[in-house]
């Protein structure tokens, strides 16, 4: 899917490949691969002490259905189609849970899912500015390449903070050529090539240190100074923009090595990393310095900030929450824990396939989202799963899968993020903030009550998983069950299957289609569907 | 009007099940009051803010300095205020000047977009796990739960201000979120309207109902095993929607209803529209109100933008204010203009300004608020604030005590720690509050 969808990548993916050889790091060669059941298995013993400390009984672990329509949604991004469903429910292999945590990670759509996650997070300004949208199918395409290679998140990293600059003050580079070139160039665009909004996200997004705090002042509640922060905007202070505006072309002068502090014009002060330490006079780009320090292994923060991100979007919330505010007066409900993941990431050479698989395979995450004691209500024990909210593009294409709708793809769009009934929807649906409970508008409740998406599914001559269910069976508890695997991913219970039956008795029989166009409206608009639980 | 009955029994049936919202909030509501009458905390007048999004400059609008390098080309104009000049394109708001009064010496701490906007919106610098609501939101709770169809809180064009992370009730819940109109889905023919109001065709009011009763039954169990504030949120949008499709609440978001000479006198822009809008439910007694004006970011072309925004701004303003003091609502009213800070008194390179919380503006007024005067001075050269400093608790602790309610009533957070409508070492400015 991937690959039939942007038939122009694969030389420009080879060639990366090659290059990517030399960035391959070399402590992982010669030892032995770290085992993602070894690091589970101390995950759960450590979550498992905190519960013995504070008398907690976990909630019970989720059944097959729950566990497997979570998991779809976190590693794929969307609910997977009734028959697959039926498929994981009904397969008796007692291994079944990691096969499918491996199956998914390899599958073509879990690279586009990593790629809206973390578009999401570095380009956010997307969700405001139009223009910034031109960008997205090479930013994503970038990102996707990165994860079908399963390059270190390491390499990740330094990709971005180094994305080559050719422009000069006489010649400066556009910044938009090719729009399906596969490029993070739109980092730099969408900061406004601004040395102190490039330092900023670096810092919070992969140190997990909201420095942005001490652009004006120094930091309220903790130890950074507002230098600090005008230290690391250094780094970047060669990048220049001309003119306004995202297309604008960029420049970048290696010379400029120092920055006025914003609020004192007179102060200049040099790229100085997080430690006090500066970087080696040498000719390369100070960036490049800052990329080598942040992802060399000794560093204390980008491991533990890694794992804890991904860890929050996981189980819903951070060992450190918010995920990207370590600090002082925020410690880690689980030290030991964040330490061991860190250490294990590190030792994987920052290996995400390898994180996945290890989260996923623990008890933790694989609990019932159902509370069954009061003490699982504290969300820094992982008593039981929290709820997560679906970004725009989860709940989307969750939606469209369970109704059958086939994309309305005119060939002309790069990536189906473009696709404008999609794009409308995402505006609606588009996640407020990060890793917070889910939360429901007024506006969504409407669009979900009212809006054509669901209305023309739930028609009666429409075609789809209506007329599609109508086809299976004449058997109305046959129809029904249909209807929740399309939707829940589960079977009915029988409780559920005779409120139901209630419900068309009480209709009377005569309108039995009708009153199947509303069990389809109902579970759609169920908090069930709605969120990752 | 078809759609009202059963959307009536509906409710009613919710608040026989949920029955705590209603009768028990307002059994216990007595009780307190009974206790003791100064935590009797509800607001006496609503409240309009005008958002500035991106931070305006001080300079180029209601703090001038001109003869200064830094005073820019724009020149200043009397107002209704003797002593009160403002910008050349705002002549109508000029008129109204008498009503308001300009805080000339805001002082504030943040100069990042994202943390500013929190500081100024909640009152409080983002720190940590704690979810801190927005001023709307704190109104919002302090007015109690929704009785009419309308919701307390509206928040109009404002796409983009919700979005540091943290819900905008915080930890008061989604209950007290605002409802957001436009900003985003306008469209090509850029109406502000709210979509999907009605219900899809060929779905009767009868269907309708069966649904949203197949759905309460449905998920119930779902819902009761993972109890939680995303569980409320949930069934408090449901219900704040339907409410909202009811034909009295419908008509209230309908400009066609306003005359052609009505909307010739705001103009055609969204934020035009936001206007009316906001007059239309400040006439029907919704308590908080707020319009966005984006794109005051002006690091470049500093003076192109900001004519251009004054010209946006200035009509629907006055037009506005017209129809609150012809309705007898200016008294009852309190209007802030704002953003999240001001800029720089230097012009760079790039004839822009840049961000510069240490010394900008505000404009207070309508009631409550001592017309024509002006608060603090900043210094010649716009650099510092040289006469009372007004900083983000003191200007929301004035802005509470102008809606009539007590700045260090108490919350409790999702940290478990009481937090107060506004830092209790606030100083409100009572020099322009006249009660």
């Amino acid at each position: 899917m991937f690959q039939s969808e942007c038939p122009g990548v694969r030389r420009p993916a080879l060639a990366v490949l090659c290059v990517l050889a030399f960035f391959v790091p070399q402590a992982t060669f010669g030892t032995e691969p770290p085992d993602p059941s070894e690091l589970a298995k101390r995950i759960d013993q450590r979550l498992d002490e905190r519960f013995a400390a504070e008398n907690v009984t976990p909630a019970p672990q989720a059944d097959d259905a729950e566990f497997f329509r979570r998991l779809h949604l976190d590693l794929v991004g969307v609910v997977p189609t009734s028959d697959t469903a039926l498929e994981f429910i009904n397969d008796p292999d007692i291994n079944k849970r990691a096969i499918a945590i491996d199956r998914l990670l390899k599958s073509t759509e879990h690279p586009l899912h990593f790629a809206n996650v973390w578009r999401a997070l570095l380009l956010p300004e997307s969700e405001t500015d139009r223009q910034i949208r031109y960008f997205l199918p090479g930013f994503e395409l970038w990102l996707q390449q990165r994860r079908v290679e399963n390059a270190g998140f390491d390499i990740l990293v330094r990709d971005l903070l180094t994305v080559p600059i050719t422009g000069t003050e006489e010649r400066p580079q556009l910044v938009l050529t090719n729009l399906r070139s596969a490029n993070p160039i739109a980092f730099i665009a969408a900061k406004e090539a601004d040395p102190g909004k490039l330092a900023a996200t670096t810092t919070r997004l992969f140190l997990g240190i909201r420095l942005e705090c001490a652009q004006c002042h120094n930091h309220p509640f903790d130890v950074w100074t507002q230098e600090q922060f005008w230290n690391q905007a250094a780094f970047f202070a060669g990048i220049q923009r001309k003119g306004r505006g995202p297309f604008a072309p960029v420049l970048e002068k290696p010379e400029v090595k120092s920055i006025a502090v914003m609020s004192d014009a007179a102060k200049v002060v040099p790229a100085l990393f997080l430690d006090g330490v500066a970087p080696p006079p040498t000719e390369s780009l100070q960036r490049d310095m800052l990329a080598d320090w942040i992802t060399k292994p000794a560093n204390p923060y980008f491991a533990k900030a890694t794992v804890n991100r991904v860890w929050g979007q996981l189980m819903g919330y951070g060992i450190v929450n918010p995920v990207d505010d370590f600090g002082e007066s925020n410690p880690p409900s689980h030290p030991e824990l964040l330490n061991e993941l860190a250490a294990a990431f590190t030792q994987s050479g920052y290996d995400l396939t390898f994180l996945y698989q290890a989260i996923c395979r623990t008890k933790a995450y694989q609990r019932t989202s159902q509370q069954t004691a009061s003490q699982q209500s504290d969300p820094t024990l992982f008593a039981k799963m929290a709820l997560k909210p679906m970004s725009g593009e989860q709940f989307y294409d969750s939606l469209t899968t369970a109704i059958h709708r086939t994309a309305s793809s005119s060939g002309r769009q790069l990536s189906r993020n473009e696709d404008p009934v999609r794009r409308r929807f995402l505006d609606t649906f588009g996640q407020q903030g990060e890793q917070s409970d889910p939360e429901t508008s007024v506006l969504q409740a409407l669009t979900l009550m009212n809006g054509t998406l669901i209305s023309s599914a739930t028609k009666l001559d429409a075609e789809g998983l209506l007329q599609d269910t109508l086809a299976v069976s004449p058997d109305r508890l046959a129809q029904i069950e249909v209807l929740y695997l399309a939707t829940l991913s589960r079977r009915p219970t029988d409780a559920e299957q005779s409120q139901i039956a209630q419900y068309f008795d009480a209709m009377g029989d005569d309108k039995r289609e009708r009153n199947l166009s509303d069990v389809l409206w109902m579970l759609l608009n169920s908090a069930e569907f709605r969120w990752n639980h | 009007m078809k759609a009202q009955l059963p959307f009536a029994r509906l409710l009613s049936r919710r608040s026989l099940l949920l029955g705590s919202t209603m009768l028990g909030a307002s059994a216990s509501g007595l009780l307190r009051s009974l206790a003791d009458e100064a935590v009797n905390n509800k607001p006496k007048r609503s409240c309009l803010i005008l958002w500035m999004g991106g931070g305006p400059s001080q300079t180029d609008t209601f703090d001038m300095k001109p003869g200064h390098a830094h005073g820019g080309p724009f020149k200043p104009i009397a107002t209704s205020a003797p002593d009160l000049q403002i910008c050349e394109h705002l002549p109508e708001t000029a008129k109204w000047m008498h009503t308001m009064s300009v805080i000339r010496s805001m002082s504030t701490r943040e100069g990042d977009h994202g943390r500013a906007t929190e500081d100024l919106r909640t009152g409080y610098r983002p720190q940590g796990p704690i979810q801190f609501p927005v001023l709307g939101s704190l109104v919002a709770n302090e007015c109690g739960p929704q009785i009419g169809d309308l919701p307390h809180y509206v928040s109009i064009l404002s796409r983009g201000l919700f979005r540091a992370g943290v819900a905008p009730a915080g930890f008061l819940g989604t209950e007290y979120s605002p409802l957001l109109i436009g900003g985003g889905s306008e469209g090509a023919e850029r109406r502000l309207t709210v979509e999907n109001l009605a219900l899809a065709s060929g779905i009767t009011a009868g269907q309708s109902a069966d649904r949203l009763q197949l759905l309460k039954q449905m998920e119930r169990s779902f819902l009761e095993a993972r109890p939680g504030s995303a569980v409320d949120g949930h069934r408090t949008a449901y219900e704040r929607g339907i409410r909202l499709m009811s034909a009295s609440a419908a008509a209230a978001f309908d400009l066609d209803q306003e005359t052609p000479e009505t909307h010739e006198r705001y103009g055609s822009s969204l934020f035009s529209q936001g206007c009316l809008l906001a007059r239309r439910l400040l006439e029907r007694q919704v308590s908080f109100v707020e319009v966005t004006l984006g794109g005051w970011d002006t690091h470049y072309d500093n003076f192109e933008s900001v004519q251009r925004l004054c010209g946006t701004l200035d009509r629907p303003w006055a037009a506005l204010m017209q129809d609150l003091k012809d309705r007898g609502l200016l008294e009852s009213t309190l209007i802030v203009w704002m953003g999240e800070f001001g800029r720089t008194p230097v012009i760079n390179p790039q004839v822009g300004r840049d961000h510069y919380p240490k010394a900008w503006s505000v404009v207070l007024g309508g009631g409550g608020i001592k017309g024509g005067s002006i608060v603090g001075r900043s210094s010649d050269d716009g650099l510092t604030v040289e006469d009372s400093p007004v900083t983000t608790p003191d200007l929301l602790a004035t802005i509470c005590i102008a809606l009539g309610l007590n700045p260090k009533k108490q919350n409790i957070s999702n940290v478990g720690r009481p937090i107060r409508l506004t830092d209790p070492d606030a100083k409100p400015v009572t020099s322009i509050i006249t009660g």
